[in-house]
């Protein structure tokens, strides 16, 4: 690594460690009052530890990944597919465009009273809140790059012989790439926080749903190894899809 | 000081309806009325209750992990949580673990929660079919639940689990059939106010054994009381939650003379009990580790 990236690590990392510093002497020093409202970074690191060996934090991060994944790759693989149709065919946009902009401004957790109402309480329901979550903002974005390709690039091509899907494969989606991995890299973060809510108000596994039993147990300890995890969860999620986009898109940049 | 929602408090609605507590000399700076005794110990883990007729489960939670400094100095009855089912499909307990089973319950680590866990240890269930079927909701939302046929069962305290009868359901377990001498409600105070304070709680025991006495002695009209103060009197005692449920659900004193015969209401309360149950929610993972019950316990106001 060189000099020049580790500083930059350590630049990254001081204002992180200033401030669980800071957590540990204030919660220790008891200068905030209700201790037990406001517990030492050490302790909740110590609950963390315990809660990942006796495989509570492991079972219900389990559950709420595999909705995530779940959820997030069929909602972005249908909002791609959508979007890649509604973007190059102008009729197909026209008729679906409507549509689409009344649903795409209702949050996905408007969805939820109804869902709860037409699914149940069950697995159906935290998958398809993320499907609709991932859907409607990757469909738009994908729609949005697509339409914003230059129509030189499409003529040039069409010039040059191509048939229309060796147009769509070779030129218009490598440029709309960068536009669909917003749109991913966005949802991909907003998956989590949108399932962590979910999880609390209908759900009985998951990280949420431990968040609302370290509440009515009032475990603040739990509550805050949950929010890291969610945290930790949104940003590794969505870096993931920040390098991704950095890595296929650098040379349409 | 605070109360739930519920008859378990019954000593401290018929004393507020009766006027007891001024006759003591006890000026209450406020009453408060909370749905579930989760939600009154979070309160009392705020600070903000010095006095609580609450569950012993959330009351040890409150002591347990949020190291609220409090005290029981007296209980207030023993049992008063049942299940009750839709008689269509459910007959026997085993039917509980049926796939197509609505259940609900509280949050975990109240009374009823409680209650649940002890029923599937004592009829053998399997906990993952019960507990990925059930559905966390207070008690009002339960029996509204299940007047609008969201639910097949229901673990609820009582009055709710009677009120539950109302719109059909039966009484499938008690909780004195899963849980025989088990601890209901209790005062709890303040370790401050027993130690600034001591004639206090000594007047606040004595009041609670006054009403008590009374509640036992005069059944109907104690009903009456309960009916007064829960649905009548509640306007400003009605906890926001239970209030838009309370205006679709009669809280009749009929219903309550049933629900409080469920329950046998008592002052004394047993330290091996509380041991119990201290011992089972550790072991359940609600508490970190078991404490002895005598550290939460000062029964002096009540032996006097």
């Amino acid at each position: 690594m060189s000099k020049l990236k580790r500083l930059s690590l350590g630049w990254g990392i001081l204002p992180v460690a200033i401030f669980l510093a800071i957590w540990e002497i204030v919660a220790r020093l008891d200068l905030i009052p209700g201790q037990f409202f406001f517990p030492p970074f050490s302790i909740v690191m110590q609950e963390f530890y315990y809660l990942t060996a006796n495989g509570v934090l492991g079972h219900n991060f389990l559950s709420s990944l595999t909705r995530v994944l779940i959820g997030f790759c069929a909602g972005s693989i249908a909002g791609i597919a959508v979007g890649i149709i509604m973007g190059w065919r102008d009729v197909i946009n026209k008729a679906l465009n409507p549509i689409i902009s009344l649903l795409y401004p209702i949050p996905a957790l408007g969805w939820l009273p109804l869902l709860m109402l037409w699914l149940g309480i069950g697995e159906a329901l935290p998958i398809t809140i993320i499907f609709i979550c991932s859907f409607f903002p990757v469909l738009y974005n994908t729609v949005t790059g697509i339409r914003n390709v230059d129509k030189d690039f499409i003529q040039v091509a069409r010039t040059l012989g191509a048939s229309d899907t060796k147009i769509l494969t070779t030129v218009v989606l490598p440029l709309a790439i960068p536009n669909i991995f917003t749109g991913l890299r966005l949802e991909s973060g907003m998956a989590w926080r949108v399932i962590i809510a979910a999880e609390m108000v209908a759900i009985p596994t998951g990280i949420g749903a431990l968040l609302m039993k370290a509440e009515s147990l009032i475990r603040i300890d739990i509550i805050i190894v949950c929010l890291i995890v969610l945290s930790v969860m949104c940003l590794s999620f969505e870096k993931f899809f920040a390098y991704m986009e950095a890595k296929l898109t650098t040379k349409w940049r | 000081m605070a109360v739930e929602f519920t008859d378990h408090a019954a000593c401290a609605y018929i004393s507020q309806d009766k006027g007891w507590f001024e006759e003591e000399g006890l000026k209450l700076t406020a009453y408060e009325s909370y749905v579930t005794g989760m939600a009154l110990a979070a309160a009392l883990a705020r600070g903000d209750i010095e006095v609580a007729y609450i569950c012993l489960v959330p009351a040890i939670n409150a002591y347990a992990n949020a190291g609220v400094p409090i005290k029981i100095v007296a209980g207030t009855h023993k049992y008063g949580y049942g299940s009750v089912v839709n008689p269509n499909k459910i007959k026997t307990v085993n039917d509980l673990e049926k796939p197509d089973i609505r259940l609900g319950c509280v949050s975990e680590g109240g009374a009823v929660d409680v209650i649940l866990h002890k029923t599937i240890d004592k009829y053998h269930l399997s906990e993952d079919k019960i507990l990925n079927n059930i559905q966390r909701m207070n008690p009002p939302k339960q029996v509204l639940a299940i007047k609008m046929g969201q639910l097949d069962a229901a673990f609820l305290p009582e009055q709710w689990a009677t009120m539950a009868e109302e719109f059909g359901f039966e009484m499938l377990l008690m909780s004195q059939d899963v849980w025989p001498e088990m601890q209901g409600s209790v005062l709890v105070v303040k370790e401050d106010l027993i130690r600034d304070h001591p004639e206090v709680v000594r007047k606040l025991v004595k009041v609670s054994q006054k009403a008590t006495n009374w509640e036992n002695q005069h059944p109907d009209e104690a009903a009456e009381v309960m009916a007064r103060q829960l649905q009548v009197v509640g306007g400003s005692l009605f906890p926001a939650e239970a209030a838009e449920v309370a205006a679709k659900l009669e809280i009749t004193s009929q219903v309550l003379l049933r629900s409080m015969a469920r329950l046998e209401y008592t002052t004394a309360i047993e330290p091996k009990v509380v041991q119990e149950t201290i011992d089972y929610i550790a072991k359940l993972g609600y508490i970190k580790s078991s404490f002895n019950a005598e550290d939460i316990l000062d029964l002096s106001f009540l032996e006097k």
